[in-house]
């Protein structure tokens, strides 16, 4: 659509308006930018009377003209515009852009006349006065304007060293520094020349020590006029080595380049080959062959091979022409090229493995030094391109290394390429990783212990094999890894826990084989890992019920009540021995497990705190601690009364929000419904509340929500949105978002159209087996139980997913119960009704 | 484009761990982090690209884009170690060019 021009005041219609108007007009034009139409109607008013106000208005909306005349590169016109906006007034408007305009168009007399006439004028500030005057100090350098510089008494005293920079220049531009700089060093640092003096005392100093150098040059500062020369002299004492000298090139403009370059000492001719060189690699791969051919003789010839042998899996045609000036390519080269160039064609992932594969056969073949090392590099890149092809790959759930390997491509790559380089800790990392991710637990098991056999040195690989037999339960040879991380690591507190928990998982593991001896051994050898000036109170129960077990009543009594102090609350203190009895498998009749028990009972007829509750929750979240729920539950039954109280204690939402999590981790669900059950009652109106009253409900597993609790997630979400409580919003946005799967909180649309389509989808064409298998009644109830685990299910109540399974199973379901069946079961099922 | 790491280094392309490790600490000493962050980050960078074995190989074996064709070029600029005294010609156009700029931005 053409563009809608404002219409333009003439200048026959403006006399038959009043000054009024005019003015009106003018403001409004002034205020929607178009200058050319303001700038006629304030010479209209200021022909009429020269009133001040208006007057201004006229200069800046011829200011206003010339930077649109300006922006559109029309500096011929706005310097018109800007010398009759001078007419005005005579006051300087804008001279900056009225210098860059004369300067745009090659008017440099005019430009140095209005830099020394702006370097004495009183309207503009003094350091406005101090960039015209290194403006004119250019100018007057760059035109070699002698009888100016001759003139000096004609200059204004701040350019009165004219003469000395001028011919500081000239010596040093034909190589006679020393002369360069005896003139330069008459320069007063005041001047506008003072940089001529820095570039020369740097150049001086560039031939001893070129970081000085550019340290000399970091004396002119970003805002002078000289700032571009010391760009480039600077890039040209950086220009240590070839490739700096290239960065240099391109990040500098095309004439600072050229200046960089010649003083760097690089030949001309070889600047002009980079310049084609580069105009060749803009027209694309075939010209840059072809250019890099023609002018062979320019280049290194092993560069030059090399850099063409890149090309070819670009060019593949062009083989021939690259053999015919190098002879023919090697067997390995060859295949590298195929390879690559079925990697770039995007070819199949069979196709590039097959190509990758011919390479290492050859790589092997030949037995090249470093052949396992390149194979390892091969692989694995064979494993990106694979992954990149399978995206997250096979569920390899309990799969040990040989059978990952045959199910997936990206395990078999990287195994490969770990056979090959078993020493590359990166590597042993990645594929460790990997098995971890596509839970392939024996696999990374294997990989890690193996890695830790060839790496004994990298605290990372020892970290993972730790774990690995960790989860085998070879709780000594943990301790072993352990052992070689803190050699190496001997202040790491993580790992040094660790020991620990290690160290008193095997005691658990000696008492339960009725070894308390050998127990009591292992956790003494505990202690030395415990950091200095701190005591775990986990240990010292330990030790203290191995003592117990041996039959040191009063010492392992001792020990114990000492620890439960340490731990700072009698319940969560006593709850902790009372699971590491059960851990030890002490006999539950026993004299350990009846004491406890005692105490346990005492402890809960104490008044419970914030803290400890929290404790106690932390406690059911520690990993190794971990006990089953029908050895839990006893426990808990004991200090009934304590939790009873707990429960009606004045939780802030914060706290609470604290102990939720902990419950949560834990698998607490029924401690967690009963908490939050009587503070929904203490606090009825709070959202945190209801939601883990729900989750508590729910077992932690909001997928099997009801309709009805769903709405309420959706009620309780908005309310804590509102009342700007960010916790239990994200709390519930990232519950949701891990129960249903979907990736989605309940934040965003949880169901969309999309989503629908693709559950029913999956289902169609398995209704009609099921409805064979089953019967109708039955497939239409496991179909409603499959559609309420699915993301759409908490979308539609009970009866309304019952119609839709029996709409789908009427429709999709086996052939007997095509349309015609329908109406025969239809009017069966009406003979059926009773008269 | 990260730069060929051999010529940021000045490294011959058959340098050992050693003789990387030893350019590498003398130029950090030059080049320190405090003094020229960018040059020093590049000279890391280009460090960590041959610091070892299997990274040296990974580069000759899959280097990235246009690796080859910049480590060509860099040929082209290799010059003499002494300064040149500046053409004139140049040196006005530098000038030149850099006050047009300067007013420019100024504007």
């Amino acid at each position: 659509m053409a563009k809608r021009s404002h219409p333009r005041a003439k200048g026959s219609n403006l006399k038959s308006l009043s000054s009024d108007t005019l003015q009106e007009r003018g403001q409004a034009a002034l205020d929607q930018r178009r200058f050319r139409e303001a700038v006629d109607i304030y010479k209209a008013l200021v022909r009429q009377e020269p009133r001040p106000i208006w007057v201004q208005a006229l200069a800046d909306a011829t200011v206003g003209r010339a930077t649109d005349l300006a922006t559109k590169g029309l500096f011929k016109e706005a310097s018109v515009v800007l010398e009759s906006g001078h007419a005005i007034d005579c006051r300087l408007r804008a001279p900056v852009l009225f210098l860059s305009c004369l300067l745009e168009t090659g008017q440099a007399d005019a430009a140095l006349d209005h830099c020394l006439r702006c370097v004495g004028h009183g309207d503009l500030a003094l350091t406005d006065r101090e960039w015209f005057a290194e403006a004119a100090a250019v100018l007057l350098l760059t035109q070699r304007a002698a009888c100016r510089i001759a003139a000096a008494d004609t200059l204004p005293a701040m350019l009165a060293d004219a003469g000395p920079a001028s011919a500081a220049l000239a010596a040093w531009s034909v190589g006679h520094v020393e002369e360069a700089w005896r003139l330069a060093r008459t320069i007063p640092l005041a001047s506008p020349f003072r940089t001529v003096r820095v570039m020369l005392k740097s150049w001086r100093t560039a031939s001893e020590d070129r970081q000085r150098a550019v340290e000399h040059l970091s004396m002119v500062p970003d805002s002078s006029v000289f700032f571009d020369l010391r760009s480039a002299l600077t890039a040209a004492y950086r220009g240590g080595s070839a490739a700096e000298r290239l960065s240099v090139q391109q990040s500098l403009p095309a004439e600072q380049r050229g200046f960089a370059a010649t003083v760097a000492g690089v030949p001309v001719d070889r600047l002009a080959s980079l310049e084609t060189l580069e105009a060749a690699q803009a027209r694309g791969s075939d010209a840059l062959f072809v250019h890099l051919l023609r002018h062979a003789e320019r280049f290194p010839e092993k560069s030059l091979r090399n850099a063409l042998i890149a090309l070819l899996p670009e060019l593949p045609k062009r083989r021939g022409l690259l053999e015919k000036r190098f002879g023919p390519l090697s067997r390995l080269e060859h295949q590298t090229v195929v390879a690559r160039e079925r990697e770039l064609s995007d070819d199949c992932y069979e196709a590039i493995e097959r190509a990758w594969s011919q390479v290492v056969a050859t790589l092997i073949e030949t037995q090249s030094p470093d052949a396992d090392q390149v194979c390892a590099l091969i692989h694995r890149r064979l494993a990106d391109v694979a992954k990149r092809e399978d995206g997250d790959g096979e569920d390899l759930t309990d799969a040990p290394l040989q059978n990952a390997m045959e199910w997936d491509p990206v395990v078999f790559h990287l195994a490969c390429a770990f056979k090959a380089d078993p020493e590359d800790a990166t590597l042993a990392r990645v594929l460790i990783d990997h098995l971890r991710a596509v839970g392939a637990t024996p696999a990374w098991h294997e990989v890690a212990e193996r890695a830790a056999v060839h790496r004994p040195d990298d605290v990372t690989i020892l970290l993972d094999a730790m774990e690995a037999v960790v989860e085998r339960q070879a709780f000594r040879k943990a301790a072993g890894y352990a052992k070689r991380i803190l050699a190496q690591d001997p202040i790491n507190q993580t790992v040094r826990r660790r020991m620990i928990g290690v160290l008193r998982a095997h005691a658990r593991k000696k008492m339960a084989q009725n070894r308390p001896d050998l127990a009591a051994k292992t956790l003494g050898e505990a202690d030395q890992w415990q950091a200095p000036g701190e005591t775990d109170h986990g240990l010292r129960i330990s030790q203290g019920l191995a003592a117990l077990a041996r039959g040191e009543e009063t010492e392992g009594r001792r020990v114990v009540v000492d620890a439960v102090q340490l731990a700072g609350h009698a319940v969560p203190g006593w709850i902790e021995v009372a699971m590491e009895v059960r851990l030890m498998r002490l006999p539950e009749n026993g004299q350990v497990a009846r004491w406890v028990s005692t105490e346990l009972r005492r402890a809960d007829e104490s008044a419970p705190t914030v803290p400890a509750v929290l404790a106690l929750a932390s406690l059911f979240n520690r990993a190794e601690m971990a006990l089953p729920a029908r050895d839990l539950m006893p426990l808990l039954r004991r200090i009934d009364r304590w939790l009873k109280h707990a429960c009606h204690l004045s939780w802030t939402v914060d706290a609470f929000h604290q102990l939720a999590d902990a419950l949560r981790a834990s698998k607490q669900f029924a401690l967690l419904n009963q908490f939050a059950e009587t503070q929904r009652r203490r606090m009825p109106g709070e959202a945190a509340f209801e939601f883990y009253v729900i989750l508590g409900k729910l077992q932690g597993r909001l997928e099997r929500a009801t309709h009805h609790q769903f709405e309420r997630l959706q009620a309780l979400f908005a309310k804590a949105t509102d009342c700007k409580d960010g916790k239990t919003a994200s709390r519930i946005n990232q519950v949701c978002a891990k129960s249903f799967g979907t990736g989605k909180g309940i934040s965003e649309p949880f169901s969309s159209a999309q989503d629908i389509a693709m559950v029913i989808e999956e289902l169609v064409p398995v209704i009609a087996s099921i409805v064979e298998d089953m019967g109708r009644r039955s497939a239409i109830k496991l179909l409603c139980s499959l559609l309420k685990r699915s993301p759409i299910g908490v979308l539609f109540k009970d009866e309304q997913l019952q119609s839709i399974c029996e709409i789908l199973v009427d429709r999709y379901g086996p052939s007997t119960t095509s349309p015609v069946q329908i109406g025969n079961r239809q009017a069966a099922a009406f003979d059926e009704v009773p008269a | 484009m990260i730069a060929d790491p051999y010529t940021v280094l000045g490294l011959p392309e058959d340098a050992d761990d050693e003789m990387i490790q030893r350019r590498y600490r003398s130029l950090v000493r030059v080049y320190s982090p405090e003094r020229e962050p960018e040059r020093f980050e590049s000279i890391r960078a280009a460090f960590e690209a041959i610091a070892d074995k299997r990274k040296r190989l990974a580069l000759a074996w899959f280097p990235p884009p246009g690796h080859a064709l910049e480590q060509l070029k860099s040929t082209l600029l290799e010059g003499g170690p002494a300064l040149q005294p500046p053409n004139r010609e140049a040196l006005d156009a530098v000038l030149l060019n850099g006050l047009r700029r300067q007013a420019r931005e100024r504007c």
